[in-house]
């Protein structure tokens, strides 16, 4: 695709389209929410041909196979990269401007600019000021999500994950029900909590990194760092062994991401968040905000602390497999709609985790299947649940009954999603589980078996969801529903027809993402080998 | 045979259902019951000419060549080495064939009976959008080559048994009934899913080498079956050597997922309920293909059975055991159609046992016989049904043979064809239990059960023969009963045609001696006598086959003729015998359908809600909420801080700048510090 800056185009369109937005006056909303989804479709596009780009191009300057370490000598780089922009930024402390896309961010870009084009088009058009306000926070929010994930730098990357907080904060804290204030602020002091200490590791390693004369935040060169792997500083509480540096590290970007992803126990912000949210922020706060812990953890936590990674992966597991079954069981607990698919919510999410952990070439791209599969899933789950609570006037499944009479292209919908949500085999929601599922199990057969108790207690929550709204005899509350209007069925209907067609040929993502995972999962192996071979505190010492 | 045209044809079977579910789905409503109808049905009818063609071409392949398997599309790759690579593949081949024939030929029948059965039911494109979606699964299922893409069809079969039990949506018994369905199905899912891992990371990690070809030293390494093809997975099955505990797990596996769909015990609750149904989704899906996957499923992995000999034996027991069990129940019911459920999870019990002990052409016979009196059995009780306005319970039927002659007859040649006495299943239930006399777990000891089985098969299906046809009208729709349409009483004459003379032409020309059928064996024998295979089940000698067929044949008799002692033109209450203090229970104990249900409930869902109301009230709010609170006590309380003093958004979030530089700078200084 020649020199041209795409990355920065696709990064800057939304923020570009939020400034030239505020000229529009605010009587206008046609005009606004016209420009906000044109500005979102133009995006879609130019991420659909970065990503057909990374298809359909090899990586420039990867490593052709074996161990890292031999490539790194000829100057090959770490994770190859099919896209990438470099210029200087602070060059004092060594941070640069630095994108990239591979086959790990590449589909995970694209659920980007698909959920933000959904939650576009179901933007309500208020007829007050604050549409405006709105649609620009909205596209804000769009440049920083894209910004986490073609970013290279960590000063760049961290830039990038806290400023998404700022304008989500504002639609989080301005809109949505009345239960607004408790939730925001509960998300907000988890998610400050958790990139504090992300922060904290950042500088850490900033500084190793100088202390080896590397002046830099830079991913690729930290990675090709040797110290950035190994080193280790005896703080005061390290005397047992493990706890290393190094681990204190990862840990400071374990729970960032796990808080956002959300796993369990980090989890509970989540469902008061999700009840209380507007829809079109639920769009793409569900479908792709929580998926960046996901990304964080494949892009950073992994390459940067194989070695500790390596030694909590046992932990790591665990409450994934924990948070599968406690939230299958805790949907099976509510009665509210919304908060069942919270829950439900973290479920799947820990399928990704999961995938992740098992740190595997299967198990990984199972996850960044997942995350595509999860994403159309809880868009179209969300929409389906605020739809129904307009028409209904509550959210109390018990109030809900017999709706399919009356809507049937709603029930349609509805239970494609229904069935990709309990993985039924053809969806895409199949593909995700058979994949992670495969990673836990060449790593722990049990962690598979419970991930399948996890698939059966799904089936149980989700067609408790799905006939509790569609069969038996209408209640008074849904006697009169209305079915889906024409432009709300024409949002769900690709949602739909999606996970049908990736369940049947899941190929193009496959192929996009087994580009880059190999070396990912090198990366991360390197850590095994230490981990098996050289008790940690000889390495330590070894090292200084 | 010609892997283009094996392809084309095979495509072709799978897309015109596919095709047809979908023209019925989304213009089915718009263009109005005939064009429902005809799409429906003649899409059906086109793949069954298909499967014709298919079969001509395998009878005329020359000998060796009668296999063939075909890559349609790649599914998805994740890279080389133990990474996973499944392509959709599909396999023709004598089992394929001879399962695509019972599920378009039977299936062809009742499609065109339901156009008379659904005639005044509004939602009638949705039921053929379903059915059509049905076969469409089901043919994929026994063409897939690959583990993935069978669990594809596997699932969607379920799929279709899920929406065609919830079809009547008002009714809380049918969605309730669906939802049991689909959840068992989905443990039978997850059971092959965890089977094909076991492959996955078991098989073929030990050298191998395909015949003929040439390996050299260096290439005989590590060989990951990533791609969990059927051939290969099956060629390298005996890589673990026999007797392998890995391999008796993932047949275990396996069963558990046949079991699951064929509602063998302990997953056969589903079953029952299931005919919440229309009554041709009951002949079609839960009598005549469908519930008989499982069976095909052992007989597709019999190279791993046959090397696993424990779990094969598991199967054989479980097949018997429920058998008997179903069986029993049926004595007792009351509901037309869950009578003949019973039977046919009597009868899947025989056949599953059959492939347990390897006697797999045997238990495929059953199977398609089974499929044609089945069937028909279902579509005549439509026939009731439709006729009696939707009752079933038999207590409100009787005198009907009087009123609805073909049915009744039709219903006749059925029963017998089921309780084993001159029509289908005389030859076929009897040769697979013949094979029960020398093979299996502690032979013969479950071909004694068999045999008491033909006992209580010949009771319950003249029972419900008596019952239902015979005697007076015990209300008034009975009394104005009458016959069925045209468009349904056709198909019910060719199965019950199928049903009588199949056996005898099947069998033809006869070994009196030893009752084999000849055709069969020599159609599916060569899938099942490959190079690779171990031990297959063992003749039994021709003298003790026929001793084993007479006594059979006898039991049989015995059965009808106590049937039709007790019940022909009598009340259907149990005997007086059965009604007193010493054996009052056993009527009830069969009645209540051994309380599996009441146990089930009480073991699985009382404390599934039970845990995640402990979940909700205490473990989130305490635990998971309250570990946070602990931790993050000091922030939560200097956030309610400002919150409490702060009344506009802008100053509050002007704090959490504040807040944010703050700890920046802090961590700045201690990162600092830390490292120098």
């Amino acid at each position: 695709m020649g020199s041209f800056p795409w990355l920065t185009v696709i990064l800057l369109l939304p923020a570009a389209g939020a400034v030239v937005l505020q000229l529009i006056p605010g009587r206008r909303t046609d005009a606004i929410k016209g420009w906000t989804v044109a500005v979102v479709v133009a995006e879609a596009v130019l991420v659909g041909m970065v990503v057909f780009n990374v298809a359909t191009t090899p990586a420039q300057g990867g490593c052709p196979g074996g161990p890292y370490a031999r490539c790194a000598a000829i100057g090959l780089l770490p994770l190859p990269m099919h896209l990438q922009e470099q210029a200087p930024w602070i060059t004092a402390i060594g941070a640069s401007y630095h994108l990239g896309v591979d086959g790990v961010s590449a589909w995970i870009l694209a659920l980007n600019a698909g959920v933000f084009l959904v939650a576009a088009l179901v933007v309500p058009r208020l007829t007050t000021e604050r549409l405006k306000l709105f649609c620009g926070l909205m596209l804000l929010t769009e440049t920083a999500t894209t910004g986490v994930l073609v970013s290279l730098d960590l000063l760049l990357f961290y830039l990038f994950w806290e400023g998404m907080l700022i304008p989500l904060y504002f639609l989080l804290a301005f809109y949505g029900n009345e239960n607004r204030g408790r939730a925001t602020l509960k998300f907000v002091i988890y998610t400050v909590a958790g990139s504090l200490l992300m922060l904290l590791a950042i500088i850490y390693l900033h500084f190793q990194a100088l202390n080896q004369g590397v002046n830099t935040f830079d991913l690729e060169t930290l990675l090709q760092t040797p110290l950035a792997q190994q080193s280790a500083v005896p703080l005061p509480f390290s005397s047992v062994p493990t706890l290393t540096p190094q681990m204190w590290a990862f840990l400071a970007f374990a729970v960032a991401f796990a808080i956002k992803l959300p796993m369990v126990p980090f989890h509970t912000w989540l469902p008061d968040l999700y009840e209380s949210a507007p829809a079109p922020v639920l769009v793409f706060f569900a479908g792709v905000v929580s998926k960046l812990g996901a990304y964080g953890f494949i892009r950073f936590g992994i390459t940067l602390f194989s070695h500790p990674a390596h030694q909590l992966q046992p932990l790591l597991v665990a409450l994934a497999v924990l948070g599968i079954l406690y939230g299958a069981v805790m949907v099976l607990s509510q009665t509210d709609i919304k908060r069942m698919v919270a829950y439900a919510s973290v479920s799947h999410m820990s399928f990704i985790a999961l995938g992740i952990f098992s740190l595997d070439q299967n198990g990984i791209n199972g996850a960044l299947i997942q995350i595509v599969n999860h994403g159309i899933i809880i868009v179209g789950l969300f929409l389906i649940a605020d739809w129904v609570e307009a028409r209904t006037g509550t959210r109390d499944i018990r109030e809900m009954a017999g709706m399919e009479r009356r809507t049937p292209w709603l029930y349609a919908m509805f239970l494609v999603i229904t069935l990709a949500a309990l993985g039924l085999p053809g969806t895409l929601g199949f593909v995700g589980e058979l994949t992670t599922m495969l990673g836990a199990f060449q790593y722990f057969w049990l962690l598979a078996v419970l991930a399948g108790v996890g698939v059966v207690l799904a089936s149980w929550y989700m067609l408790r969801l799905h006939q509790g709204l569609m069969h038996e005899a209408p209640t008074p509350r849904t006697e009169k529903v209305r079915d889906l209007r024409l432009r709300e069925g024409l949002v769900l209907a690709p949602l739909a027809a999606l996970l049908i067609f990736l369940g049947v040929y899941p190929h193009p993502i496959g192929a996009v993402t087994s580009q880059s995972v190999p070396a990912v999962v090198r990366l991360a192996d390197a850590g095994q080998v230490t981990a098996h071979d050289v008790p940690l505190s000889h390495t330590s010492g070894a090292q200084r | 045979m010609n892997p283009t045209v094996i392809a084309g044809l095979s495509a072709t079977i799978l897309l015109l259902p596919i095709l047809g579910s979908a023209l019925c789905g989304f213009l089915g409503v718009p263009l109005g019951r005939r064009f429902v109808n005809w799409v429906g049905t003649v899409s059906i009818g086109l793949a069954f000419a298909a499967v014709l063609v298919l079969l001509a071409l395998l009878l005329h392949a020359p000998q060796g060549h009668q296999s063939s398997t075909v890559v349609l599309w790649n599914w998805l790759s994740l890279g080389a080495g133990s990474n996973l690579g499944v392509s959709v593949n599909v396999t023709v081949d004598a089992l394929s064939v001879w399962m695509l024939l019972v599920i378009t030929g039977v299936g062809f029948l009742i499609h065109v009976y339901s156009v008379g059965y659904m005639e005044h039911d509004p939602g009638v494109a949705r039921f053929f959008s379903y059915m059509n979606f049905f076969i469409f699964a089901m043919a994929l299922l026994v063409l897939a080559a690959n583990m993935v893409i069978l669990i594809i069809g596997w699932a969607g079969v379920a799929l279709a048994s899920y929406l065609l039990i919830g079809f009547w949506h008002d009714r809380r018994s049918a969605a309730v009934a669906a939802r049991k369905a689909m959840i068992t199905q989905v443990i039978g899912d997850v059971a092959l899913v965890l089977a094909a891992f076991l492959i996955f990371v078991n098989l073929g990690t030990a050298p191998y080498c395909p015949p003929g070809a040439h390996c050299p030293a260096a290439a005989g390494g590590a060989q990951h079956l990533h791609t969990l093809n059927l051939p290969q997975i099956f060629a390298h099955a005996s890589s673990l050597g026999p007797n392998s505990p890995t391999l008796t797990i993932i047949c275990i596996l396996i069963a558990i997922g046949a079991f699951a769909k064929s509602a063998q015990f302990p997953l056969h609750t589903w079953l029952p309920d299931a005919m919440e149904g229309p009554t041709p989704v009951s002949a079609l899906i839960h009598a005549a293909t469908m519930v008989t996957a499982g069976v095909y499923l052992i007989a597709r992995f019999h190279p791993l059975f046959d090397l696993a000999p424990v779990a094969a034996g598991m199967v054989a027991s479980v097949g018997m055991g429920t058998s008997i069990m179903a069986g029993f129940i049926a004595l007792s019911q009351t509901d037309i159609k869950r009578v003949i459920a019973y039977s046919t999870m009597s009868q899947i019990g025989l056949m599953i046992f059959a492939v347990g002990i390897g006697a797999y052409a045997a238990g495929l016979y059953h199977l398609m016989i089974h499929a044609f009196f089945k069937a028909l059995l279902f579509l005549a009780a439509g026939n009731v049904i439709h006729t009696m306005h939707d009752e079933q319970d038999i207590r409100q039927m009787g005198g009907l043979q009087a009123r609805m002659r073909i049915t009744a007859w039709s219903f006749l040649v059925g029963s017998l064809a089921l309780g084993g006495f001159l029509f289908g299943g005389m030859f076929s239930k009897e040769d697979l239990l013949g094979f029960g006399t020398v093979n299996g777990p502690a032979a013969p000891a479950l071909y004694i059960v068999g045999v008491a089985v033909n006992v209580l098969t010949g009771l319950y299906a003249f029972r419900l023969y008596g019952v239902t046809f015979t005697g007076e009208p015990r209300s008034d729709l009975a009394r104005h009963a009458h016959e069925a349409r045209r468009v349904m009483l056709i198909p019910v004459v060719i199965l019950a045609a199928l049903a009588a003379v199949a056996g005898w032409v099947l069998q033809w020309p006869v070994t009196i001696a030893g009752f084999r059928p000849a055709f069969v064996d020599a159609f599916l024998n060569p899938v099942f006598h490959t190079a690779v295979s171990g031990p297959i089940a063992h003749e039994p000698g021709a003298g003790l086959a026929g001793i084993g067929f007479v006594i059979g044949t006898g039991l049989s008799v015995i059965g009808i003729a106590v049937a039709l002692r007790i019940w022909v033109r009598r009340d259907l209450d149990a005997p007086a015998w059965f009604r007193g203090p010493i054996l009052g229970w056993l009527p009830r104990l069969s009645f209540h359908k051994l309380y599996i249900d009441e146990l089930y409930d009480a073991l699985l869902v009382r404390p599934g809600y039970a845990l995640a109301r402990v979940l909700r009230r205490t473990v989130e709010p305490e635990v998971m909420d309250g570990w946070v609170r602990g931790v993050t006590g000091v922030a939560t309380d200097f956030s309610a801080g400002i919150r409490s003093v702060q009344t506009g958004l802008i100053r509050d979030y002007a704090s959490i700048m504040v807040f944010f530089a703050v700890a920046f700078t802090v961590a700045l200084i201690i990162a600092a510090g830390l490292v120098h």
